[in-house]
C-alpha cells in the first residue's frame, strides 16, 4: 500500500497504543512524516510475501531515553549513515524492515525508507513494545541477528558483535549511554527467507487499523466501547481517575504502582518501561506480554508510563499480544516472570454488551 | 491602613473589579460594558471604585484573556527570528505542527546551528560561532525579536547565553533576545514554542501591563501591580513583563478559586461563559484542580500548568464531560441568571486573592542526590517573581522517574506565598 498524508494520524495512534505506554511519543514522527511527504517522498508498505527472494532487509529502530530524544529530537542524516563506508554494511538495503513497531520506533522506520527511497515492509520482530532489545522473536528463536551497528546523532558509529554470555541488550545499552542515551541500530543483512520464518507479519498494517479504530471510540457511549474493542480482540478493563502513584527503587531498577479509582472498584497498574499488570481486588486482569494501555478521557490519547500522573481520568484496555509471545517459551522470555514480577501470565477476558 | 487588595478581569465582554480586605470580605464589586480601549475601560472602572478606597489597595491584581484573543485572532504579534542550537535536531524545525496563519504571521528567519549539550552537561558540539552571525545577519532589520534554544538549556543554561552575547554584538542592545532557559520546562520543541510566542507576544504583554500601571496611578493609586497567570498564580507585572506566554488565560483559573471563595464550596464545578467561549473547571478542596501536560493553546503545542477543563467555543454542555472529576459536586454557572450575582466577578475575586508561585523543574540523576537545592530555588524564584518572602513556601513537590535511566528521577518542585506589596504590613490568610 502507499502510506498517504491521510494515515499518519492513524498510524501514530496505533503506535502509541502498541507502545504499552512506551515506545516513545510518536508526535515527532508525525511531524517527520509530514514534511517528508509533502516533499513528494513516497513510503510504500510492502507484504514480506511480495518480496523478491534476493531481497536485502535492514532493520530500523531508535534505541534510547525518551528524556534524551524529547530534548535532541530527531534527524535523518544517521540514515545514510549507517550504509555509508562502514564495514558492517556497504550498501543501500532494497528495503527496510521495523525493529519493534511501537511508538517513535514505529514512525522513524517509515521515514527511513522514505528517505533511501526503498519499501518498508509490513512486518517487525516484537509486535508491541518491548524495554530490551533481547525481547525479539528471532531471540525467542535462537537467531537473533549476531551484529548490531549504532549511529549516534553526531554520526559516530558502533558495530557490536554479541559472543559469550552477554546479551545484544548488556552489550548495547551502555553504548547507548555513552553516546548520550539515544543512537538508531541496525542489523547485519537479513534475507527473505529469515525474515519470513522469524518476524511477525502485518504488523505495521495492523497498527494502522488499530489507530483507526481508536479513532473512533470517542464518539462512543462507554458501554459501546467494550464491544467495539471486542471486535479485535481488546477489552475495557475499568476506567477512573489515578488516585495514587508509588515509586521505589529495587534490585532490578524502579518500579512504580498506580491505582486507578473508578465508581464500583480500584484498579492497581504495576509500570516499569511499559505497563505490566492490572490487579483488580487482588486478582490479577491483565498482565505483559498482552499490551496495557492508559487511555486519557480528555485526549483520548494513549498516556506514556511517565505521563501517567495523579489525577488523571483515563479507562484501561487490554490488546492482544502476538501468539507467539503467548506459547511457553515466549511467555518465559515477555510474561510477567521476566520483568520480575512472581506470577504468571493471565490471559484478560473479553466483555461484550454493557460493562 | 493600606491593607485591601484589588481584583480586575477583563474580557471583550466585561471589565470586573473588586476590592477585598484582608478577611476575603468584598468591600466594592463593579462590572463594567468594555469600552472603546483597554485604558478608557480601566479609567471608568477605578474612578467608580473612587480614590479614597484605591488609595488603601496596597496589591492589584489582573486576569485577562487579551494576550489569547490576539493570539487567536493573529493579531498584534512580533516577527520572531529561531535559532535552535543542537544538530542533532534537523527532522523537526522551528514552528514545526504550528498552525499555518499564525506561524506565516510570526515567521521570520531560523536556523539549526551546532553546539549544545548532552543530558549531563557536558558538551553535545562547540558552538558554531560563524553560523550564529550569519543568523544575525538574517535577523537584521527582518525581525523584532529572537528566541533562542538550545538542546538541554535547562541543564546548561550558558550555551544559550553565549549565542546571545554574539547576538547582541552583531545587532546591538535593541533587539529583544529570550533565552528558552527563562521559559524553562523539559521538552526541546514544546520549550521552543513556548519561547517563540513569548518573543511573539511581548510588545503586546508589555503594553497591557503598562496601561494597567499608568490606570492605577492616574487614580493616585500607589497599589503593586500582579498579574495572573494561566494557571491562575500570579506574577509581579516586573517579571510577568517578561513572561506573557504565562498570561495568555487565566480567565478559567481565577473564575473557578474566586467562584469557590464566593460560594463558601470547597469542591465545585465551575462554568463561565464569554462572548462566544465556554469555559469549564474543577474547584477541588478549596483549590483550582491543575494539571501538567502537553497541551495546545491556539494550535500551538506546549508543555504547563493549565486548569483542568475546557477553554473552548461554545458548544455543548460542558459539565458533563467534567462530571466525573467530581462526582457529587455543586455546579456553579457564573452566568446563569439565577446565579448569585456577586459569582459574575469570580475571576476578578479569584484574582484579587491568588498567591504569587513559581515552579522548577529539574532531572536528579542520582540515587539518593538531595532535593533542598531545588526547594531553594523553587522558592528563591516565587520571591523574585513577587511572593512575600517571610511567607513563602514549598506547595508541591511531585517525582517521577525517567524510563531507561536507572537513577534518574524528574523533579517539579512548586513555592508559594502571597503577593508582597509595598504597602504590605500583614500577610494575607491563604
Amino acid at each position: 500500500m502507499n502510506f498517504t498524508a491521510a494515515d499518519i494520524r492513524p498510524m501514530a495512534l496505533g503506535a502509541a497504543l502498541m507502545g504499552g505506554g512506551g515506545g516513545g511519543d510518536p508526535y515527532l514522527g508525525e511531524i517527520m512524516l509530514t514534511s517528508l511527504l509533502n516533499e513528494d517522498k513516497h513510503i510504500d508498505i510492502v507484504s514480506l510475501d511480495d518480496l523478491d527472494g534476493s531481497t536485502q532487509l535492514a532493520p530500523f529502530a531508535l534505541v534510547g531515553a525518551p528524556h534524551a530524544i524529547n530534548e535532541k529530537l530527531i534527524g535523518l542524516e544517521g540514515i545514510r549513515q549507517l550504509f555509508a563506508d562502514k564495514s558492517l554494511r556497504r550498501r543501500v538495503p532494497d528495503a527496510v524492515v521495523p525493529y519493534e513497531f511501537a511508538g517513535l520506533n514505529a514512525m522513524y522506520p517509515l521515514a527511513a525508507a522514505a528517505v533511501l527511497g526503498v519499501p518498508c515492509v509490513d512486518a517487525d520482530a516484537t509486535g508491541r513494545g518491548v524495554a530490551s532489545l533481547d525481547t525479539t522473536i528471532p531471540a525467542l528463536d535462537g537467531v537473533q541477528t549476531e551484529s548490531f551497528i549504532l549511529c549516534d546523532p553526531l554520526g559516530r558509529t558502533v558495530t557490536v558483535s554479541a559472543t559469550g554470555n552477554l546479551s545484544m541488550e548488556q552489550l548495547a545499552r551502555p553504548i547507548v549511554e555513552s553516546m548520550g542515551s539515544l543512537a538508531l541500530l541496525s542489523t547485519s543483512s537479513l534475507d527473505v527467507e529469515y525474515c519470513r520464518r522469524h518476524l511477525l507479519a502485518g504488523t505495521v498494517t495492523r497498527c494502522l487499523e488499530l489507530g483507526r479504530l481508536f479513532l473512533s471510540l470517542p464518539e462512543l457511549e462507554l458501554s459501546n466501547i467494550n464491544d467495539r474493542l471486542a471486535s479485535i480482540g481488546a477489552a475495557l478493563l475499568g476506567s477512573g481517575t489515578i488516585v495514587e502513584r508509588i515509586s521505589r527503587t529495587g534490585g532490578s531498577g524502579p518500579r512504580t504502582a498506580l491505582s486507578v479509582e473508578g465508581a464500583d472498584r480500584t484498579l492497581r497498574v504495576e509500570l516499569q518501561n511499559e505497563f505490566h499488570v492490572v490487579v483488580d481486588d487482588g486478582i490479577v486482569v491483565a498482565s505483559i506480554p498482552d499490551i496495557i494501555v492508559l487511555i486519557d478521557r480528555e485526549t483520548w490519547m494513549p498516556l506514556s508510563v511517565e505521563d501517567a500522573g495523579v489525577g488523571r481520568h483515563v479507562l484501561v484496555v487490554a490488546l492482544p499480544a502476538p501468539d507467539r509471545w503467548l506459547t511457553p517459551e515466549g511467555l518465559r522470555y515477555a510474561g510477567p516472570r521476566s520483568q520480575g514480577y512472581g506470577l504468571d501470565h493471565t490471559p484478560f477476558s473479553i466483555r461484550r454488551g454493557k460493562s | 491602613m493600606s491593607d485591601l487588595r484589588l481584583g480586575l478581569s477583563i474580557t471583550e465582554a466585561a471589565v470586573d473589579a473588586v476590592i477585598i480586605d484582608s478577611t476575603n470580605t468584598c468591600v466594592s464589586s463593579l462590572s463594567h460594558e468594555p469600552g472603546a480601549t483597554l485604558s478608557l475601560s480601566l479609567d471608568a472602572i477605578l474612578a467608580d471604585l473612587g480614590r479614597e478606597l484605591l488609595s488603601r489597595v496596597s496589591t492589584a491584581a489582573v486576569a485577562s484573556t487579551i494576550l489569547s484573543d490576539q493570539l487567536r485572532r493573529v493579531e498584534g504579534l512580533q516577527r520572531v527570528g529561531a535559532l535552535r542550537i543542537g544538530m542533532t535536531s534537523t527532522a523537526i524545525p522551528p514552528l514545526s505542527g504550528w498552525p499555518r496563519a499564525l506561524a506565516e504571521s510570526i515567521a521570520g528567519p531560523q536556523s539549526i546551528v551546532a553546539g549544545a549539550s548532552e543530558l549531563d552537561g557536558s558538551p553535545l558540539a562547540p558552538l558554531d560561532v560563524d553560523a550564529v552571525k550569519r543568523f544575525a545577519d538574517q535577523c537584521k532589520n527582518t525581525v523584532e525579536a529572537i528566541a533562542v534554544t538550545a538542546v538541554f538549556s535547562p541543564i546548561a543554561p550558558h550555551v544559550e547565553s553565549e549565542a546571545i552575547a554574539i547576538l547582541r554584538a552583531e545587532l546591538g542592545a535593541d533587539i529583544r533576545i529570550i533565552p528558552s532557559h527563562l521559559i524553562g520546562g523539559f521538552g526541546l520543541l514544546e520549550r521552543e514554542n513556548a519561547t517563540i510566542l513569548n518573543a511573539a507576544l511581548a510588545a503586546a504583554g508589555q503594553f497591557v501591563i503598562e496601561e494597567v500601571v499608568a490606570a492605577l496611578r492616574r487614580q493616585h493609586s500607589p497599589a503593586d501591580l500582579f498579574i495572573a497567570q494561566n494557571d491562575g498564580n500570579l506574577l509581579g507585572a516586573d517579571v510577568a513583563e517578561t513572561m506573557p506566554v504565562r498570561l495568555l488565560d487565566s480567565r478559567l483559573a481565577t473564575s473557578v478559586r474566586g467562584a469557590g471563595l464566593i460560594s463558601g464550596l470547597s469542591d465545585a464545578l465551575v462554568v463561565d461563559r464569554v462572548g462566544d467561549r465556554v469555559r469549564a473547571g474543577v474547584l477541588r478542596e478549596g483549590e483550582v484542580a491543575l494539571e501538567y501536560g502537553i497541551s495546545s493553546i491556539a494550535g500551538v503545542r506546549m508543555q504547563h500548568w493549565l486548569p483542568i477543563g475546557f477553554d473552548d467555543a461554545a458548544h455543548g454542555n460542558p459539565v458533563d464531560r467534567l462530571r466525573r472529576h467530581a462526582r457529587d459536586a455543586a455546579l456553579l454557572d457564573l452566568t446563569d441568571r439565577s446565579s448569585e450575582a456577586s459569582l459574575r466577578t469570580a475571576s476578578a475575586w479569584g484574582a484579587a486573592t491568588a498567591p504569587v508561585s513559581a515552579s522548577v523543574w529539574a532531572i536528579v540523576n542520582s540515587p539518593d542526590a538531595s532535593l533542598t537545592p531545588i526547594r531553594q530555588r523553587a522558592i528563591d524564584e516565587a520571591i523574585l517573581a513577587g511572593a512575600d518572602p517571610s511567607h513563602t513556601t514549598v506547595v508541591s513537590v511531585v517525582e517521577t522517574p525517567l524510563s531507561y535511566m536507572p537513577h534518574g528521577h524528574r523533579v517539579f518542585i512548586r513555592a508559594a506565598g502571597p503577593p508582597f506589596g509595598s504597602g504590605s504590613e500583614t500577610h494575607h490568610p491563604q
